[in-house]
Parts: structure tokens; C-alpha cells; sequence
């Protein structure tokens, strides 16, 4: 049944053509940038505006699309009773949830790998391009964590469109408005505190966490300065390896056992 | 006669080798010799702690073997000598290769020295003449070991086509009149050149790769950099060139890449950045505390994450090249319509509070640069090249050129993808 689920969400998503849009989206922006800075800009190894640019790319859209295609998904089953008609089946409201997270994770995937093939493609053609796997692992973790709270703001909203506008709020939350506040906060308080604020945030915005994710894993921490020199040895050690993997994980999970109970309280509420 | 007869055989002697090998007295044959000896060091390992006070050329051959019998002494001194030429040997020790003190004229050529704590010395002398040297440090901090080369209170040295690895600092000069640090290259390294309280200096064509510091001048006057290749002092204090309390600088012709600060100004007057290549630095320029006679001129700025940082005093801009300038040149002689302003909230912050520089290039900073760039359209103040450059002759052309297994990749992937979707779709 589990496995019937997965399928059928799965092709459902493919056919989707708000799927096939963002696919030519995403792709479109991955081989502009590419073709654009890689191919115009020198070779040169560590953090420069290229490898900003991809890491950017990345944070900036994935969440986005993952977050208004993966919370409309769980939304318009809501909405249109699909889930209602599920529940009738012999299947727990968790297996649904697991169901729709694997679909979503598997479509944004497929995704990000035809962008990898197209850009691998037309770099074929021009001597190859630099592309360091650390992007592929965060694009990964970002498509895993950000469906996990798709599907948990889809069972949170009433309607597609509550979801819709949701996922927009929590996305410039994630991307921009947590940040500007540490900003504005941080022009007004001494530099010490500032960096504990940035250190709790980085901790509860995932954004932030994948970002730094993508320091540790690329061996660029000397980017963030030697202000979080503490903060970054600690996540170097093999305790602050497991405690990475750790949080990353949790950050997966819960959102969709919340949304499990959420989901469940729909059906009793019903 | 007799005075003639000994002053023909003293000049013979001068001038005649004296072959000298392994089991010999070395110290003892050193001070025997005549001013002006040459003595020829045949293969073999040579120990103990050796003293020179007068005119002597050494010259070894391969496989020649220096080691020291006290570690805390270094192999060679040379003190109050005057025109002493050393060449060949290579050195073994924990402790330091050579130390020049009170002597004038002295070579030291082809000589290397591996997994030693410094290499040479030199303290008040002058016209030392340093070439073709190698100096491997050990794996210590930096704090914990010596430098290449150091020089005090000296005058005239050239120090040209040596390598450095892993010592503190790879050349450093205190105090000094008079230095050219031509054609070295210093890696893994605190800083590759460091200047003190030293007059009319120059390094050209030096490589600093993967150092802490590639050039650190400070309370130096008249100095000259030209041709250096400064790469990859990336890591958390990683600067290129730091300039602190410096007078008269130019620093012209460098290609800098990928440095967390390419260049840094701290309260330094009279600096000429001219025609050098700022290129995927985090922060190309920054300055601190430094005033109006600094200028920054016909410069290129490829790919920095932040092009120009200062405090509130700034720093003149003329003539640059920008790759984010996003003005035309309608009359196309090259400079563009549009000034530019490379002022950005964010690269002030940076410089008020490091703590900022968390979210460099964070998605929230990306779009607050767009965002200045368009409110910045109209400031003239601050960070402001009235006449920006917009031809960067050495572009990178874009070339048609194969990369097999990179089009495999590619092309079994998109081919792969569109097969799944389209079953997906049609099932």
C-alpha cells in the first residue's frame, strides 16, 4: 500500500505542470549562472562569487518551490477530500505523510538531477565545468528537510491558497526576514551578543544550517571569520560531526510527525 | 726579496683551492687559512658548530652535509667577516642554519636546509646577498619556530630564487635600509615577506600561496611591490597584502587571487594600488583608518564577493575596472557613464563589526547589495570611482573544447531523467 502510495504521488507530481514549470525554471537559472560565471570568471578554488552564486541558487529556490508545490500537494488532498477517502483504506496517517514526503523528495530530486545533466551537458561541450559535490549534498539535505516542512504546512492550512501564502511566509522568513533582524538587532547590541544571536539562529533556521553545512563540508569555515573560530572547531570534532548529522535529522523528522498528529486531528476534528 | 718571495706565495695561497673532505677539521682549517681562501668540500657529513671571521669562500660539492654538534647553536656564524661566499651545502638540523652578525659582503648560494627550526640570520651587516635557497621548517605553530630569513638592524641585502615552506614568516626584514626580495615563493607559511620599521624595499615577482599573510609591510617607508603572484591566504586572519602605518607604498602588476582579504590598509598614507588583477578575493580591498593621499587606480576587479570596504574615511577610486558595474559608455572611450559606488552596507558593517561576516554572500546580503546598488546610484561620497573602466583586456573567452566524461555524465542523466518522466507521465 506504502509502496502504491509513493508511485502514485509521485507520478501525479511529475505530471503536475507546476512541477514541469519549476523544472524548466531551475534548470533555465542553473545554466545561466553556470555558463554566465563559469565560463567567464577565472578558476580559481575556495569561496568566490561563483560558488556563491550556486549555493545561493540552491537556497534561494529549492526552498521555495519545495515548500509552495510540497504544502499545495497535502493541501489540495485536504481540500478536495482525497484524504478523507485515503483514510478509508487500511492505512496509518503516518504511512500517508511518509508517502508524500518520499514523492515530493524523489520529484525534487529527479529535478535537481536533470539540472545537473543539462548543466554536465552543455559544460561537456565547453571543456567541463567545475562543480564540487558539496552542492549536490546540500541540495539533497535542502530538498529532504524543506519537504519535511512542506508537508507539515500543508496539513497546517485550510485551503491551497492558505498553503501557498504560508509557504511564502515561512520561505522570506527562512531566507531573509530571520536574518535582517539578527542585522538590525546586531546594530544595536554589543558584538559579543551578536554572535550568541547568530549562533541560536543558525541552530533553529535551516537555511542557515545548510548554509553553514556547506562551510563545514567544503572546508571554507574561515569564510564566517574567526569570530565563530569556537563554534566551527567544535562541528569539526567527531562529537560536532554527530550532532550535525543529528540535527539535520531532526529537522527532517519532526515536522512530519507534527504534521502526523495534525493530520490525525483532522480526522477525529472531522 | 724575501718580502716579494712571501707576498707571491701569500697570493698563491689566496688564490689556490684547497680540497677539503669529511674527516678534516673544518674549524681548524678555517682559521689556518689565509683572507681570501677558497676551500672545496668534498661528499661527506660534516659535523659541528662552525666559525668564520675573515674572508673565505666555501664551496661544496654534491652531497655535502652540514650538522650541528651543539642543536642550539647554528651550524655556521659568520661574525664581523667581510667578504664571505658559502654555496652548496645542504644543512640537517633542528636548530638554525647560518647567523650573519657584524659582517659585510657575504653570499650565501645553493644552499638547502630541511626540517629546521630557522634558516639564516643576519644582524648588523651589510650587502648580504642571499640566492637560490631552500628552507623546509617543521610542522610546529608558528609561534613555535623560526623564520627563512631574518634581518636586523642591516643594510643593503638581495634576497632572490629562494623557497620557503613552513616556517613563520618566509622573509623578515627589521629594520633595514635597503632590500630587494626578488623571485622567492613562501607557502604554508605566517607571512611570506614581512617588512618592520625598514626603509626603500621592494619584493617583485615573489609567489605567496596558502600563507597567513602573503605580505605584511608595517612602519615601513618608501616600498615597492610589483609582480607578486599572492594566492589563496584564505584561512581565518588570511590577508594578502596588509599595509599597517606604512609610508609611500606603490603596489603595482600583482595578480591576487582568492584571498579572504586580498589587500588591507590600516592607518597608511601615500599607497598606489595600480594595474593589478583583485580577482575572487572575498574582500579585495580594505581600509582602515587611512586617509585621502591613498589611491586605487587602473585596477581590475574580477569575481570579489565585496570589491571596496572602509570606514567612514574611505579611499580614492580612479579609473578601475568593476565587473558589476552595470553602467554604458555611450562615447566609447572606455570609461563608463555612470560612476560607481562600491559602497555596500553590508562591507561597512564588516569593518565596524567582524561579526558580520557570518552571512557574507547570505542570501538576505545578496539582496541587500542589489537593493544598495540601486539606492547607491546617487552618492558621491564615499567609495565612488568617477570614471570607472569597462574593458577588461584579459577576459576569458569562451572556447569550444570536449570534456568527454563530463558530456557522458551529462547526457545519461538528462536522457535518463526525460525517459522516467515520460513513462511516468504516459503509464
Amino acid at each position: 500500500m506504502q509502496g502504491k502510495l509513493i508511485v502514485l504521488e509521485w507520478k501525479q507530481m511529475l505530471r503536475s505542470r507546476w512541477l514541469q514549470l519549476v523544472a524548466i525554471l531551475f534548470i533555465f537559472v542553473f545554466i545561466a549562472i553556470v555558463m554566465i560565471q563559469q565560463l567567464a570568471l577565472p578558476d580559481i578554488d575556495g569561496f568566490t562569487r561563483q560558488t556563491a552564486s550556486f549555493l545561493n541558487l540552491l537556497l534561494f529556490l529549492l526552498p521555495l518551490f519545495t515548500l509552495t508545490i510540497g504544502s499545495m500537494s497535502v493541501a489540495g488532498d485536504v481540500e478536495s477530500g482525497w484524504f478523507s477517502l485515503l483514510k478509508t483504506y487500511p492505512m496509518k496517517t503516518f504511512q500517508y505523510v511518509l508517502g508524500k514526503f518520499v514523492a515530493l523528495v524523489l520529484s525534487f530530486i529527479f529535478i535537481v538531477l536533470l539540472a545537473f545533466g543539462v548543466v554536465f551537458t552543455f559544460g561537456g561541450f565547453f571543456g567541463g565545468v567545475h562543480f564540487p559535490y558539496e552542492f549536490l549534498i546540500v541540495a539533497f539535505c535542502l530538498i529532504l528537510i524543506f519537504s519535511s516542512i512542506a508537508i507539515l504546512l500543508g496539513s497546517l492550512a485550510k485551503n491551497r491558497l492558505h498553503a501557498l501564502s504560508l509557504s511564502l511566509v515561512i520561505w522570506a522568513l527562512l531566507l531573509l526576514l530571520l536574518s535582517y533582524a539578527v542585522m538590525a538587532i546586531g546594530t544595536i547590541v554589543p558584538g559579543h551578543v551578536l554572535q550568541k544571536l547568530t549562533i541560536g539562529i543558525l541552530h533553529i533556521n535551516p537555511v542557515d544550517w545548510l548554509r553553514f553545512g556547506y562551510f563545514l563540508l567544503s572546508g571554507q569555515t574561515a569564510v564566517l571569520g574567526p569570530t565563530y573560530f569556537d563554534l566551527i572547531e567544535f562541528y569539526q570534532s567527531v562529537l560536532g560531526k554527530i550532532m550535525f548529522v543529528g540535527l539535520t535529522v531532526l529537522w527532517m523528522i519532526i515536522p512530519l510527525l507534527l504534521a502526523t498528529i495534525k493530520l490525525k486531528k483532522f480526522g477525529v476534528e472531522k | 726579496m724575501r718580502i716579494v718571495y712571501s707576498l707571491i706565495f701569500s697570493l698563491l695561497f689566496v688564490f689556490i683551492t684547497i680540497p677539503v673532505c669529511a674527516t678534516t677539521d673544518l674549524q681548524q682549517l678555517i682559521e689556518d687559512s689565509e683572507e681570501g681562501a677558497t676551500l672545496q668540500l668534498s661528499s661527506g657529513t660534516y659535523e659541528g658548530n662552525f666559525s668564520i671571521n675573515k674572508s673565505i669562500t666555501i664551496v661544496a660539492d654534491e652531497g655535502v652535509i652540514f650538522k650541528p654538534k651543539e642543536i642550539d647553536e647554528p651550524i655556521i656564524t659568520i661574525i664581523g667577516a667581510k667578504d664571505v661566499s658559502i654555496q652548496g651545502l645542504q644543512f640537517v638540523t633542528q636548530g638554525t642554519g647560518v647567523e650573519i652578525k657584524d659582517s659585510e659582503k657575504v653570499q650565501l648560494s645553493d644552499i638547502t636546509m630541511t626540517n629546521v627550526n630557522s634558516g639564516i640570520g643576519i644582524y648588523r651587516s651589510k650587502n648580504i646577498d642571499i640566492q637560490n635557497i631552500s628552507v623546509t621548517g617543521n610542522d610546529r605553530h608558528y609561534s613555535k619556530k623560526g623564520n627563512g630569513i631574518a634581518a636586523f638592524n642591516s643594510a643593503n641585502l638581495i634576497v632572490k630564487n629562494n623557497k620557503f615552506y613552513k616556517v613563520q614568516d618566509g622573509i623578515y626584514i627589521e629594520n633595514v635600509k635597503g632590500a630587494i626580495v626578488e623571485n622567492n615563493k613562501v607557502e604554508d607559511s605566517r607571512y611570506g615577506t614581512h617588512f618592520m620599521y625598514s626603509e626603500d624595499v621592494q619584493a617583485v615577482r615573489n609567489e605567496y600561496v596558502k600563507n597567513v599573510t602573503g605580505l605584511m609591510i608595517m612602519m615601513t617607508k618608501n616600498v615597492t611591490l610589483e609582480q607578486n603572484d599572492v594566492s589563496y591566504q584564505d584561512g581565518f586572519n588570511g590577508t594578502g597584502i596588509t599595509l599597517y602605518e606604512v609610508e609611500n607604498i606603490d603596489i603595482k602588476d600583482h595578480i591576487i587571487s582568492g584571498n579572504r582579504v586580498a589587500i588591507s590598509i590600516q592607518k597608511t598614507t601615500g599607497v598606489h594600488i595600480i594595474n593589478n588583477i583583485l580577482q575572487m578575493n572575498q574582500t579585495a580591498v580594505e581600509s582602515i583608518k587611512s586617509d585621502h593621499t591613498n589611491l586605487v587606480e587602473k585596477n581590475y576587479f574580477v569575481g570579489n564577493l565585496v570589491n571596496v570596504r572602509s570606514d567612514m574615511n574611505g579611499i580614492d577610486l580612479k579609473e578601475n575596472y568593476y565587473d558589476d558595474y552595470s553602467g554604458i559608455d555611450i562615447d566609447e572611450d572606455g570609461v563608463g557613464e555612470d560612476s560607481y559606488v562600491a559602497l555596500q552596507s553590508f562591507g561597512q558593517w564588516m569593518v565596524r563589526k567582524p561579526v558580520y561576516q557570518y552571512y557574507v554572500e547570505a542570501p538576505s546580503v545578496v539582496l541587500l547589495n542589489e537593493i544598495d546598488k540601486q539606492t547607491n546610484k546617487a552618492a558621491k561620497q564615499l567609495l565612488v570611482d568617477e570614471t570607472p573602466k569597462t574593458t577588461f583586456e584579459t577576459e576569458k573567452n569562451i572556447q569550444f573544447e570536449i570534456h568527454l566524461s563530463q558530456l557522458i555524465v551529462g547526457l545519461v542523466l538528462v536522457i535518463g531523467c526525460l525517459a522516467i518522466w515520460r513513462r511516468s507521465v504516459l503509464s
